[in-house]
């Protein structure tokens, strides 16, 4: 049996804005296998990148746990969930958020040269050649085109090589010629490096491709069915 | 019209900008508030008064006995009945001894006729008039004089040969409100006891005056024209007190004129403070201002809503700041005690309040019309986050740029009131201001091109050149209110190293004036062998090459005049101090040896008079002409241990002229005291000078003064932080960004903290740098060619203030960037993907 690296345990998510409560995700319970391609599926609104951060360390339960390769992340201070971050998850948001001021290649490497990876630079340099953004590495975020950020970020979220990596919607700020890009790249590291992916999207046709499938409705897991083969 | 309910939810939502805004107008007016106020407050209460000042209406001075013809002139009027009183004074510097001879104080002696002074009031402790309590035999002194010499009213005092009795205690003088410039308490003697004390001989220096109370206030003018007409040219002065110089209005003038030049700077860096504020609030309302365009408000919407925003935020500003004045003029006595009379009143009137009003939106009208145009480049489209700016800028920008300058010369002008001085400030300022920016836009170059390789460091590197930062502008202020603050310290420093800390121990220490020609070898049996004796001839200058030295064109408010009297002395060498700037010797040797009528001139006095070797300086040695030709120029080297002569003569020629001597020598300073006494004793007409005291008293001084000068200068350093804190502040949604991003990718807090640290100690090092260089260049150039003296750069005090500016950048940064690394990155990826 395949090892487990994230699970939830009655995972609850409330916010409150001023008087009002709004609840996100309520009993979420659910298990990511190694190496599985899941997709999070779910109209707008409906709690999934919500549940993508919290699942990744970047956000916190209101109740319930989670775990992450056995650990119980739920109770981790932020400067204890940085080597998480840094290490054990990658994440490619919708928005891209690069940090402006780093050039593509200094955006990549920047994870590994947080963890003092002497080869940081090499790694980057080689991970942006196999997107085929080489020769514009050097650029700014502002200077690269939406497919250009989202694979930079991309190469980001892979650079430590995490036991897993969540991707929120991201094709979402991107035309249909670049979104096919996106997914075909991240299928095609999933398969190679043998990476865990956690994809939140709303289209089918993503969703079909996925080992697994979990609906979201109001913030409910609604329903688990596996995916078409790709 | 306007819409107020828009306006205020504008002011509102960019509050802290605003908060920045108003800080930076009122910083601009509280110390030049201040200032004008304390100016009106000297005038009133002591330098306003010029008839109290001076102690009559006509005042007629010399350093000689008025001459018979003005003596006559003057009995001819007092006869007319023109005159209604009149009161003679001999001012001069002498030691005064105790009775059993075991105390002596170097002392300021003013001996007057009854009457005086006919204006202002000489206060005593008794509540007497002073010439109730001056009878002959009696003296009246200051407090001081009691205190040192450890004696009492009714004690008895050698003063010269006489021996007087002390009737009183003067507590206020009001033509001497303040006793910055003597060096001694003042003593009051009769006029009859003059002959008695016998301290005056020819060549000696005494100040003579005799003022005059006129019977027609009309009449000042004319009749001072009569006596000036009476009086000889050169040697005496004739002036009504609405035209005589008085050395304590001319110090506080000066000292105010300083000060307002420092808070004029101040208000120039408050200024890109105000520059700053605003354009970061106006970035920060773009997409509004893009929203409110594409729902078809019209430019001049948004023009007249962001000026009458500016001038609400001013007027606030204004308001704030004035009061700040207002508070800080109450606090000045305080400052500068000990160079105000005791007592001396503050009085803050409405008009100082309106005056800062009124300058203060003149200011935030200047400083808010480049952000304004800001408006005019935000295009509807920046809400589909598409770069539009009208990057092209046109000539009413020009327009409003150039014609801002003038409204700021205007305004520097009026305020200094002396066009050519506040034209340079202008230039000198707009200067400092350019190097500095072209100094931060290199660096800011190299930046972008630097890869350290330090994570942190790099990561702050880039945060430098970050859109929007106001890297340029911090550096700029920060550097330039940094550099004039060291500047005016190292001065001060030099000062105190030239002429006080580092006086060699084997420099003369004492020196004796106005030693008689008849006293000479006596003089030097007494005191020693060792003695240097300088011949002291007292002449005027009263042409160059035939032209005539005129003395409305020489007074200048500020500097030396060559109209003065000089004083000439004769000898064959140069000083060890001195060396020959032009010519081949001090002086030409003729074909027969013979030496010629020839002068040797100092540099200074050169420069003053624009002579050159070969002109023909013509001389008045009481009257008696003397003509004599430049043969050399000496200058000075910067050691400055010996009395220094503008002009100097071959001794065959006024070696029979009327003259005295100065005497310079050194002894241990305990045997200081004991030697005063015996010159004095036997020679009670000599003026003697202990410098090592002196010198004290003068360091004690300029500390003072530094100490003023630095308080006023302190506050531009506060613009410089506020530009600081707006700068984060504006960039504070690009910060949190960074922040964010680098938790999300696994940084800790203290990762994040170490970027805004080494971004912050790379702003306080460049601006430290900056301030460093130049005001080590300004020290070289004031201590080089403006005071003369040795350039020592004490590197010590520079590495200290540079640290400390350094310290405080860092710690001003992260304090205010502190909240920025509690943000949680779940939160503000929520809010960024709600947008």
């Amino acid at each position: 049996m395949a090892e487990i690296i994230v699970e939830t345990r009655d995972l609850e998510k409330v916010y409150t804005i001023g008087e009002r409560r709004q609840q996100i995700l309520k009993d979420i319970n659910l298990q990511i296998f190694a190496g599985e391609f899941v997709v999070v599926s779910g109209s707008s609104g409906s709690g999934k990148t919500t549940l993508l951060s919290i699942l990744s360390g970047i956000d916190r339960p209101t109740s319930g746990s989670i775990l992450l390769s056995g650990r119980d992340i739920t109770g981790m201070s932020e400067d204890e969930l940085a080597p998480v971050r840094n290490v054990e998850t990658g994440f490619v948001f919708q928005a891209f958020h690069l940090v402006p001021s780093l050039t593509a290649l200094e955006n990549v490497m920047f994870p590994a040269e947080l963890r003092r990876d002497p080869q940081a630079r090499v790694k980057a340099e080689e991970l942006l050649r196999r997107v085929g953004l080489w020769e514009r590495r050097s650029s700014y975020p502002q200077q690269l085109s939406g497919g250009e950020k989202q694979r930079t970020a991309i190469c980001r979220a892979l650079i430590n090589h995490p036991k897993i990596v969540f991707a929120d919607e991201p094709t979402g700020n991107l035309d249909s010629e670049n979104s096919r890009g996106i997914v075909e790249l991240l299928a095609e590291l999933h398969r190679e490096e043998k990476t865990t992916l956690v994809l939140a999207t709303h289209s089918p046709e993503i969703a079909a491709r996925a080992d697994r499938v979990i609906v979201l409705r109001d913030g409910c897991i609604v329903e688990k069915g596996e995916g078409a083969d790709a | 019209m306007l819409d107020w309910r828009f306006l205020l939810r504008e002011i509102w939502q960019g509050r802290k900008q605003a908060m920045i805004f108003i800080f930076c107008v009122a910083l601009s007016l509280a110390t030049m508030v201040a200032l004008n106020g304390f100016r009106r407050d000297i005038d009133r209460g002591i330098t306003g008064d010029a008839r109290a000042l001076h102690g009559g209406d006509i005042i007629l001075h010399s350093h000689y006995e008025l001459s018979p013809g003005l003596r006559q002139a003057v009995e001819r009027v007092q006869r007319q009945g023109r005159v209604a009183q009149a009161a003679d004074t001999w001012s001069f510097y002498s030691l005064i001894r105790s009775v059993n001879d075991q105390d002596t104080l170097f002392a300021n002696l003013k001996v007057a006729t009854v009457g005086y002074p006919l204006y202002g009031r000489v206060e005593l402790q008794s509540g007497r008039r002073l010439d109730q309590a001056l009878q002959p035999g009696d003296v009246v002194v200051a407090a001081d004089v009691l205190h040192r010499m450890r004696l009492q009213i009714g004690d008895r005092l050698h003063i010269g040969e006489a021996t007087l009795r002390i009737a009183d205690v003067v507590t206020y003088e009001s033509a001497r409100p303040v006793d910055l410039f003597s060096f001694g308490p003042r003593v009051f003697v009769a006029a009859a006891d003059l002959e008695a004390i016998d301290l005056i001989r020819k060549g000696s220096r005494v100040s003579y005056e005799t003022v005059l109370k006129v019977s027609r206030e009309g009449e000042v003018e004319e009749l001072a024209a009569v006596l000036k007409d009476a009086a000889v040219a050169g040697q005496e002065r004739v002036e009504t007190y609405r035209t005589a110089g008085s050395r304590i209005k001319r110090f506080f003038d000066n000292l105010l004129f300083f000060l307002s030049l420092i808070s004029l700077f101040t208000l120039l860096l408050a200024g890109i403070g105000m520059q700053s504020s605003l354009t970061a609030l106006l970035r920060e309302k773009e997409m509004t201002l893009a929203i409110v365009k594409s729902l078809g408000a019209t430019r001049g919407f948004l023009y007249r809503h962001y000026l009458v925003l500016a001038l609400v935020l001013g007027m606030v500003g204004s308001a704030a700041g004035s009061t700040a004045g207002l508070l800080l003029e109450g606090y000045l006595p305080r400052l500068f005690a000990g160079l105000l009379p005791p007592g001396s009143r503050i009085e803050i009137s409405l008009l100082d309040l309106l005056e800062g009003m009124g300058l203060g939106l003149a200011v935030v009208l200047f400083f808010t019309f480049l952000p304004l145009s800001r408006l005019n480049r935000v295009k509807p489209a920046v809400i589909f986050k598409r770069e539009v700016s009208d990057g092209s800028r046109r000539a009413a920008y020009y327009l409003t740029r150039a014609a801002g300058l003038v409204f700021l010369t205007v305004l520097v002008v009026l305020q200094l009131r002396d066009l050519e001085i506040g034209l340079w400030f202008v230039g000198g300022s707009l200067a400092l201001i350019l190097v500095m920016s072209l100094l931060a836009r290199a660096v800011l170059q190299f930046a972008r091109r630097w890869t350290p390789h330090p994570l942190a460091l790099r990561l702050a590197v880039r945060s430098l050149v970050r859109p929007g930062n106001a890297t340029r502008a911090i550096v700029v202020t920060l550097s330039s209110a940094l550099a004039i603050l060291l500047a005016i310290f190292l001065l001060e420093r030099n000062l105190r190293q030239t002429f006080i800390d580092s006086y060699p121990a084997e420099a003369p220490n004492l020196f004796s004036l106005d030693i008689q020609k008849d006293q000479r070898d006596g003089f030097r049996q007494l005191v020693g062998e060792d003695v240097q004796m300088f011949p002291v001839i007292r002449a005027r200058l009263v042409s160059i090459n035939g032209k005539a030295v005129q003395r409305e064109k020489e007074d200048v408010p500020r500097g030396d005049s060559l109209t003065r009297e000089f004083n000439l002395t004769y000898r064959d060498d140069l000083l060890p101090d001195e060396e020959l700037l032009a010519g081949r010797a001090l002086f030409r040797t003729g074909e027969n040896g013979r030496i010629g009528l020839q002068v040797s001139v100092l540099d200074t006095v050169a420069e003053m008079g624009d002579m050159e070797i070969g002109d023909v300086l013509r001389f008045s040695i009481q009257g008696v002409p003397l003509e004599a030709e430049v043969t050399s120029i000496r200058t000075r080297t910067r050691s400055k241990l010996y009395p220094f002569f503008y002009f100097v003569f071959p001794p065959a020629f006024l070696e029979k002229a009327p003259q005295t001597y100065f005497a310079a020598l050194h002894r241990p300073r305990d045997e200081i005291p004991a030697l005063e006494s015996r010159i004095v004793t036997a020679y009670p007409n000599v003026s003697i000078i202990n410098m090592a005291a002196s010198a004290a008293e003068l360091g004690g001084l300029m500390q003072k003064l530094s100490g003023i000068i630095r308080f006023f200068a302190g506050f531009s350093l506060l613009a410089g932080a506020l530009i600081l804190v707006s700068s984060i502040l504006a960039t504070r949604l690009a910060r949190v960004r960074e922040a964010v991003y680098y938790k999300v990718l696994g940084a800790r807090s203290s990762f994040v903290l170490a970027v805004f640290v080494h971004e912050n100690l790379l702003l306080g090092l460049a601006s430290a740098i900056f301030a460093v260089v130049l005001a080590q260049v300004l020290n070289w150039a004031v201590c080089r060619f403006v005071l003369e003296i040795a350039v020592r750069p004490d590197w010590l005090a520079t590495l200290t203030a540079a640290t400390v500016t350094v310290a405080l950048v860092v710690l001003l940064g992260v304090l205010s960037s502190a909240l920025l690394l509690r943000q949680k990155p779940a939160d503000f990826l929520r809010e960024q993907s709600g947008e």
